[in-house]
This record gives structure tokens, sequence and C-alpha cells, in this order.
């Protein structure tokens, strides 16, 4: 880190300045002292004064040495001196600095101990409360923050029961609806097909809840890539609608329930809000010490403005907000960003260079176990 | 026309499946508790029972253990989503597969098909394996002579496991053969159904000779 020394070496400098200073001008100070005490001397005695030449004085060389060599020592001395002050001036400092390091890792309830009765002191205070008032707010956003996610997911299972009954005869009025004249038919099927969209919104909702209560898990599998990939379009109708580019031949250990989640989350995304064609491509390839396998999806529509790149897999993140209210449930996204997050993978939304939008999962691949006898 | 009991405690859900289950063709016996859900069940003699796991006298659970202790008849769990633990304890229970709640009638209609499809009769074949003869025009699988109680998925996935002893089987690939689910089918199915073909047909069921697990794979019937 540039300049964390930066005040012990300028308080070291101020030091030796001050000693170099104060060392010139002892030798300043004795030499010209020195000089005019020796002339003086010689004044009294001109008997001495043979050919009007000044004698040289033996000891002024050894005086102008021992001045040297004082302040020198001097020097020594100051810097030692220096180096002690500062140590103690800035053993304090550092504390803080490692204190406010931990308190920004996470660790609220770290405090400084305050001794004696100095600036130091005042400002240990000052920080302590800073920490503590810190902990209070961020322990309240916590327990906002889980009381409104424990919320949703007991309003989304109270819908629950409700809803497994209307679901259950969704069937039934939409056969019978066809026997049924214009606005009876019209009204049987929308509620048909809103129970349906309500019951995703709900099952999403549920999913999501799960994530924020740390519940989710992995039941891992192997499957096959293709057989994943070709199940997921078909069971939703999306074969024709979508270009699958030769795939890898894989099995890959995943949760195989999550995976389609992802995939169906990402070409469902495409179909809704890009153009057609949607392609799809899967490539095996090492990075960061482990293999990965990526999956892209690609649309050909108008990509997606830079502002709302950030925010794609943000939960209920309307990218033009003038729509009411969209096909998905609006979490789609963001449940397949868990999904990839809890298989220690990604997803990386972009504007593809050809155009269209493209959004990758990135899943790191494990090793199928071994087969054993 | 296959005869299902249908035991739920909720007034309008029990209502709401029992019109779509009668709309897809099934005859519908329902129940709001464990203890009528049982002595129905008794009485009525179902192929299949729909059992919703949270009942306000007996659970879910120890209706399914009582079930089990008495028929063979196949056994579908009502659940919520992600209820992981439910449905690990479920199956163990001796359920033979489970749906989802809210569920979709068409997939509850296709699965209750499923655990109920006639398993094929092949033309007089009878395989012995070890102590296991089984019996596959009759249906009948025997252990030392005396014959075994399964359950339809049960005989299922031993009939599908011994036609190719050796073979490995993936868990995905008997889920699409015994359960007829895709891959996107809950691995689990298969294992506690393994759990409990070993009870009653391995003379160990820890260290299991004709059900032998390949570690990371699937299961395969043999060497006996």
């Amino acid at each position: 880190m540039p300049g964390r020394s930066g005040l012990r070496s300028r308080l070291i400098l101020g030091f030796i300045s001050v000693a170099l200073l104060a060392s010139v001008a002892t030798l300043v100070a004795t030499y010209v002292g020195a000089a005019y005490l020796f002339r003086n001397d010689q004044l009294q005695s001109t008997s001495h004064l043979v050919d009007g030449v000044l004698p040289r004085d033996p000891t002024s060389n050894q005086i102008a040495l021992i001045v040297i060599g004082s302040a020198l020592a001097l020097l020594a001395l100051m810097v030692v001196l220096a180096q002690l002050a500062t140590r103690r001036v800035l053993r304090p400092v550092r504390k803080l600095a490692a204190v406010a390091r931990r308190l920004a890792q996470g660790d609220l309830q770290i405090r400084l101990t305050a001794t004696g009765a100095d600036e130091m002191t005042d400002l240990v205070h000052t920080f302590n409360e800073m920490a503590t008032s810190l902990q209070a707010k961020v322990a309240e956003l916590h327990r906002m923050h889980t009381m409104a996610q424990r919320f949703a997911g007991d309003v989304s299972h109270e819908l629950r029961t409700p809803l497994a009954a209307m679901l259950a005869v969704t069937d039934v009025l939409d056969e019978q609806s066809e026997r049924f004249d214009g606005d009876a038919a019209a009204a049987a099927r929308l509620v048909s097909r809103e129970t349906s969209n309500l019951n995703r919104l709900v099952a999403d909702l549920i999913e999501i809840s799960r994530f924020d209560a740390g519940s989710a898990a992995l039941l891992m599998d192997g499957v096959t890539l293709a057989d994943a990939v070709a199940s997921c379009l078909r069971v939703r109708g999306w074969t024709q609608q979508v270009v699958v580019e030769p795939l890898p031949e894989l099995r890959v250990r995943c949760d195989p329930r999550r995976l389609d989640v992802i995939i169906a989350n990402l070409v469902g995304n495409a179909l809704r809000h890009g153009a057609p064609p949607v392609t799809l491509r899967a490539w095996t390839h090492h990075a960061a010490g482990r293999d990965w396998l990526s999956l892209r999806v690609h649309d050909c529509g108008p990509g997606m403005p830079a502002e709302v790149l950030p925010h794609v897999f943000d939960r209920f993140y309307k990218a033009d907000t003038a729509r009411t209210r969209s096909e998905g449930s609006g979490l789609g996204l963001a449940i397949a960003w868990e999904n990839a997050r809890l298989h220690e993978g990604t997803i990386e939304a972009a504007n593809a260079p050809e155009g269209g939008a493209s959004f990758t999962l990135h899943l790191p691949l494990y090793p199928e176990p071994l087969q054993a006898g | 026309m296959p005869r299902l009991l249908l035991i739920e405690d909720d007034p309008a859900v029990r209502e709401g499946l029992q019109i779509a289950l009668r709309h897809q063709g099934h005859q519908v016996d329902t129940a709001a508790t464990g203890r009528d859900g049982l002595d129905r069940a008794r009485a009525g003699q179902p192929d299949a029972v729909v059992l919703d796991l949270m009942l306000p006298d007996l659970d879910g659970f120890e209706v399914c253990r009582r079930l089990r202790a008495s028929t063979s008849l196949s056994i579908i769990m009502l659940t919520a989503r992600g209820d992981d633990f439910d449905i690990v304890a479920g199956l163990e229970a001796g359920a033979d597969d489970y749906v989802v709640k809210p569920v979709q009638p068409r997939v509850l209609d296709a699965r209750i098909r499923a655990v109920l499809r006639r398993i094929g009769r092949a033309p007089a074949a009878v395989q012995s394996h070890g102590d296991i003869v089984i019996d596959r025009a009759g249906l009948i699988v025997t252990k030392s002579g005396r014959p075994v109680a399964l359950t339809p998925t049960e005989l299922r996935l031993l009939l599908v496991l011994a036609e190719s002893p050796l073979q490995v089987f993936a868990r995905d690939q008997l889920l699409r053969l015994v359960w007829e689910q895709d891959y996107l089918g809950d691995s689990r199915l298969v294992d506690a159904c393994v759990q409990r073909l070993r009870a009653k047909i391995e003379d160990n069921p820890s260290t299991p000779v004709y059900l032998q697990t390949v570690r990371g794979f699937g299961y395969r019937f043999g060497p006996v």
C-alpha cells in the first residue's frame, strides 16, 4: 500500500532535519566563536608576532575535528531518538488502522482501549462511538431485512394452499370453456391463465426466499449436457424456437433441476425480450485452475441499454419502466443467478459484439466420481 | 378405471384435486384425516393413494408406514417445494413418488399413471439369480422359495435391473425407465426404492449382493 509508512518517514525526516540544523548551527557557532577567541589571544600577545604572519594555531584543527565529531554524534543520537519517538507516536495510529480494517472487514464488535488523556484518546473514544453506532445500525438493518425476507417467504407459503386448489381445476376450466359462450369463455380462460401466472410467481418467490434463508441445497447428480438442454427446451415447447449449436459430449455433475431452471430462465428471457433467432452454444475451457462449462444464450434483439446491464439480475427489475408487467415473474434471472452461485458458478450478461444480448453461464465442472468395482 | 384415494386435510385443495382427478378419468375417494384415510384404504382397496404429508392427526409419514406395512399399493406424496427433509423422510417411509404442491393436474395425472402402469408380462421367462427367482410371466418374485411382496415400483425397478445383470444403470436412466420421468426427476426416488428393495431381498442390506451400488454412477444387478 503506497504511503503506508509516509507519516513515519516524515516524522523521522523532521527529527533529522532538526538535528542537522542544530548540528550545523553548533558547528558554525563553535567555529566562529573559536576563531574570534583565538584572534583576541593573538592580539594580546603581539610580542610573539615575528614576521607579520599569524602563526598557525596547532589546536584549531583539533577543535574543528572535535566539533564536527560531536555534531555527528549528536546527529546519530537524534536519529535514534527520532526512531523511538516516532514509534511511540505511531503505535496507537497503527493500532487504530488495524482495528479500523477489521471493522471494515465486518468485525463490528471490535473496539479500541483508550489509555491516557491526549488527542489520541479523544480519537479512540470517537472511533469507538462510531463503531457502536455502526454496529447498532447494521443489526437493525439486518433485522429488518430478515423480517422482510421471512414475510415474503411466509406470504408465499400461505398463498400456496389456495393456489393449489385453484390450479387443480384450471384444466377443467380450460376444457369446459369451449362450451361457454363469448364472455364466459373468455373469463374462464383469463382466470385459468392468471392462476398459472400466479402459481409461477409464488413458486419463484418461494424459491428466492429459500436462497435468502440459506436453505437452498444442491442435490448433485450426473446428467448428459445434451439431454439436459433438449429436455429443458422440449418440456417448455421451445425446441423449434431455439437454435442449439452442436454441444460437447459431456456428463455434467450438477443439480439437474437447478441447471434446468438456469437454462430455462436464460432462454425464456431471450425469447421474451430479445428477437429471434435465439441461439444456444456450450463449450468447455480451463480457467482459474479448474475446468468450466460455459453455456451461452444469445438473441438477435437490440441488446440491453448500458444502464440496464448492472441490474439485469436484480429482483423485479424492469428494463422498460413503461411496461407494467412482463410474462415472467420478474425473478427469473435473479433465480438463475442464485442457482449458478450455488454451483460456485456465475452468469455474465453482456451485449454481444455482433449485436443482441448474450447471457453466459459459467459452471465449474466437477469430475464425475470414478466408477468403483 | 383406476381407483384413487386422496388424503388431504385442506377442503379446497381436496375438492380441487378431486374434480381434476375425476376429470382425468380416475375414480376418486377422499379422506380428510390420516385415520380416515387408513380406514378407507383398507375398505376400498384403491390402486394408488395420493397423500398429503401435513395432516392433523396422523402425519403423512405415519400413514405411509402403516399403509406399507399391510399393502403394496402405490403411494404418491404431496409435498411443499424444497422441503427436502420431508421428501427424504416420505420416501424412506415408503412412498413411490412425490409431487410438489401446487401441482398442475396434468403432472399429477402423469405421475399416477406412471406408478400404476401395468408391467409388461414377458412370455414364460423365469430367471434365477442365487436365492432369488423372478417369474416375469407371473410377475412373482420369490426368495428361497418364499414370495416377496413388492410394490409395483419396486418390482419394476428389480425387473429393469435384473434384465441386464452386471450392466450399470445411472440414476437418471432408471428414472426414465421405471418412473417415466425425464432427467429432471429426483434421483432420491431411485435411492429410496433401492433401499426398500434391498430390505426385502438382500440377506444383509448393508452389504448388498443383488443390488449393488456403483459409487457416483448408479446401480447394477449382481454379480451374484
